[in-house]
């Protein structure tokens, strides 16, 4: 058995403790289990693991009055349910987007008188130019 | 109960019999439960999120296709809920959530540290302790497998991702639980 067939088990192992592999694949790693010693420290390790992880359940929560909180919200529209967010979505502000649009309506018309004074000043300069080397 | 026993309350869920969802609510809101709470560790956001779920299979029993059993369907829709409230819970924290951080495929642990004053008094709380520094990746892959003891395919097909991720994930974390559990009990849950 090379090191990828090894690999491919150790893969395996997790759902050979919990029983749903199929026939084929738990006959596989019951042999490799049966001759490779450090397999079978691992193993029993996951099978300890599967204990406390099974142990370590919260309490039941059903009850009559999960129930009835349930009930309630049966035969609500879809959309008045509250969903899980414990943060609210914050909306679209409209008041906000329209200040940043008049905030670039106002910028183009700066630039745009800007380079209009500069294009006069140009104007300007080569005249005079123009007018000195006659 | 069986699947057989599903089957039947979905089908006068279907015809929208109170009674059926009662049952159904009584045989799987614990399950939905501890599913969501491993993933999302908040009791409040885990106990909305069954609500969600269960109103979801009294709005849509038909979504449930027969492709899987009740319980991995079941399953599959808390996973996607349990996700929605991570990444609007990591949105709010103002940290960018991308698919790559839901996969989160890294061996990078999480601190896993515990000063003397924090030692636990036994196994179960030092293997409660040691999941909490997983991510939610690895503890949903951890729970499926020994909790709800379902098969890795099953596990893949709930959580729509391949195979060989579920294996990953489950490599990842059963290392990340050996080093923090090797850590927080001083080498007694050791092995090779």
């Amino acid at each position: 058995m090379n090191r990828d067939d090894s690999e491919q088990l150790r893969e395996q192992l997790p759902w050979a403790v919990n029983g749903t592999l199929t026939p084929a694949e738990q006959a596989e790693v019951d042999a490799w289990l049966a001759r490779d010693a450090a397999a079978t420290e691992e193993f029993a390790f996951l099978q300890r693991l599967a204990e406390e992880v099974k142990a370590d359940a919260p309490d039941t929560i059903v009850s009559e009055f999960g129930w009835e909180r349930l009930k309630r919200q049966l035969h609500t529209p879809a959309a008045a349910v509250p969903t899980t967010s414990t943060v609210p979505e914050r909306p679209f502000n409209w008041w906000r987007g329209m200040g940043i649009a008049a905030m670039l309506v106002v910028a183009v018309q700066v630039g745009w008188v800007w380079q209009l004074q500069r294009d006069n000043a140009g104007l300007q300069v080569s005249a005079d130019v123009r007018c000195c080397t006659g | 109960m069986d699947q057989h026993d599903d089957l039947q309350l979905l089908e006068q869920i279907r015809s929208g019999s109170e009674t059926a969802m009662k049952r159904f609510y009584q045989r799987y809101a614990d399950i939905i439960y501890r599913f969501a709470l491993r993933t999302l560790q908040n009791p409040g956001d885990a106990s909305e999120v069954v609500n969600e779920v269960l109103l979801q299979v009294w709005q849509k029993p038909d979504s449930f296709r027969g492709a899987s059993s009740v319980k991995t369907w079941v399953l599959g829709i808390t996973h996607h809920k349990a996700v929605d409230v991570v990444r609007r819970n990591r949105r709010h924290h103002d940290n960018h959530v991308s698919d790559e951080v839901i996969d989160l495929e890294t061996d990078v642990a999480p601190g896993c540290m515990l000063t003397d004053s924090h030692v636990m008094a036994d196994n179960q709380r030092f293997v409660r302790h040691c999941m909490q520094t997983l991510s939610e990746d690895h503890r949903q892959v951890v729970h499926l497998t020994f909790f709800e003891e379902l098969s890795y395919p099953d596990i893949a097909g709930l959580l729509g991702v391949p195979l060989g991720t579920v294996k990953t994930r489950m490599m990842h974390a059963k290392n990340l639980l050996m080093n923090c559990l090797h850590r927080v009990t001083r080498g007694e849950w050791a092995t090779g």
